[in-house]
């Protein structure tokens, strides 16, 4: 029996109610305004400007490469090309949030036709992966490993959903949204890559 | 096991390399000029003068072959008129020839 996997999951619960905040001594709003800044003056054209706002994004784009490809060079190159292309499109780009959606979107789709150029992916569905030959306590030591082992073999689009979802905790939507797919195909990707990934990681293959 | 939390461990993300910054300022400084110091408004002002440019020569096109047919009725007119006036012509040589000659061959010829 597969537990279900709970789905709209926001990152945080609060269960204290929020105090209030007052906007402007709010450090996140500090960091909004500042990120405003940069990018207003990335627009400019003011390359030290884009440099930090390179920086403060190039963990997210670099992760997501790196989960998708699982190759350092493959996902610095990747990473670069994304910065290149945002730097070309820095004028249409209007607040931060508009930013990192364009960073997320652009990223995910390079990664997916990345894969699909160089024909990396191995042609097992969320049915066929791997069986695992390890014994428990050596499979809970590279659990993680096994785990990223076992989302690549997924295909292209529900592994990107997954690492969406667990690398940058994205909602289902903003998912949907960045790749261009009804929300209900990202539910099915997710709840069939999970309960693939669950099976073969308690050796409960059907 | 929690696989939930098990996958957030395993997607958690990672640390991008030191320079890749300085290696994207890098590649914008030998790439030629970016496409975005273009801007909107020229590029529409091109697509505008393109599309005027094609109009121009449509309409020049048109001019010159509308010149040409009226050239080329022109010389056949004149060249029909070269015709009927050389026909025109000769039958009035041949009849002045006739009216020049003499009764008396008129007559054996049977012509009044």
């Amino acid at each position: 029996m597969v537990t279900a996997v709970p789905f709209g999951r926001t990152n945080a619960q609060p269960t204290q109610p929020a105090p209030l905040a007052i906007p402007v001594a709010s450090p996140h709003f500090a960091d909004a305004a500042e990120s405003q800044d940069l990018l207003t003056q990335a627009k400019a054209g003011d390359q030290a400007a884009f440099a930090a706002l390179i920086r403060r994004h190039q963990n997210m784009v670099f992760s997501l490469a790196l989960h998708m490809l699982r190759s350092r060079p493959a996902a610095e190159d990747l990473a670069q090309e994304v910065f290149l292309k945002l730097y070309r499109s820095l004028h249409r780009l209007e607040s931060e949030t508009h930013v990192v959606a364009w960073l997320r979107r652009v990223a995910s789709n390079q990664c997916i036709n990345e894969i699909r150029r160089r024909n990396h992916r191995q042609e097992f569905g969320t049915d066929t992966l791997p069986e695992t030959g390890q014994a428990p306590e050596l499979r809970e030591v590279f659990v993680a490993e096994r785990l990223e082992a076992l989302v690549a073999g997924l295909p292209e689009r529900a592994r990107m959903v997954v690492v969406l979802r667990y690398q940058e905790e994205m909602p289902l939507t903003e998912i949907a949204d960045a790749l261009g797919m009804p929300v209900n195909t990202v539910k099915s990707h997710l709840r069939r890559s999970i309960v693939a990934l669950r099976e073969r990681l308690t050796g409960k293959s059907q | 096991m929690n696989l939930d939390h098990d996958l957030h461990d395993a997607f958690r993300r990672k640390q991008a390399p030191a320079d890749l910054a300085d290696r994207v300022l890098a590649r914008i400084n030998e790439a030629p000029a970016p496409s975005r110091q273009v801007g909107p408004a020229s590029s529409g002002v091109r697509r505008w003068l393109a599309a005027a440019a094609v109009l121009a020569i449509a309409a020049g096109g048109g001019q010159y072959y509308a010149h040409q047919r009226q050239a080329a009725e022109a010389a056949r007119v004149q060249k029909d008129l070269r015709i009927a006036m050389q026909i025109t012509s000769e039958t009035l040589a041949r009849v002045q020839s006739k009216l020049s000659q003499p009764a008396e061959e008129r007559r054996q010829q049977g012509i009044p």
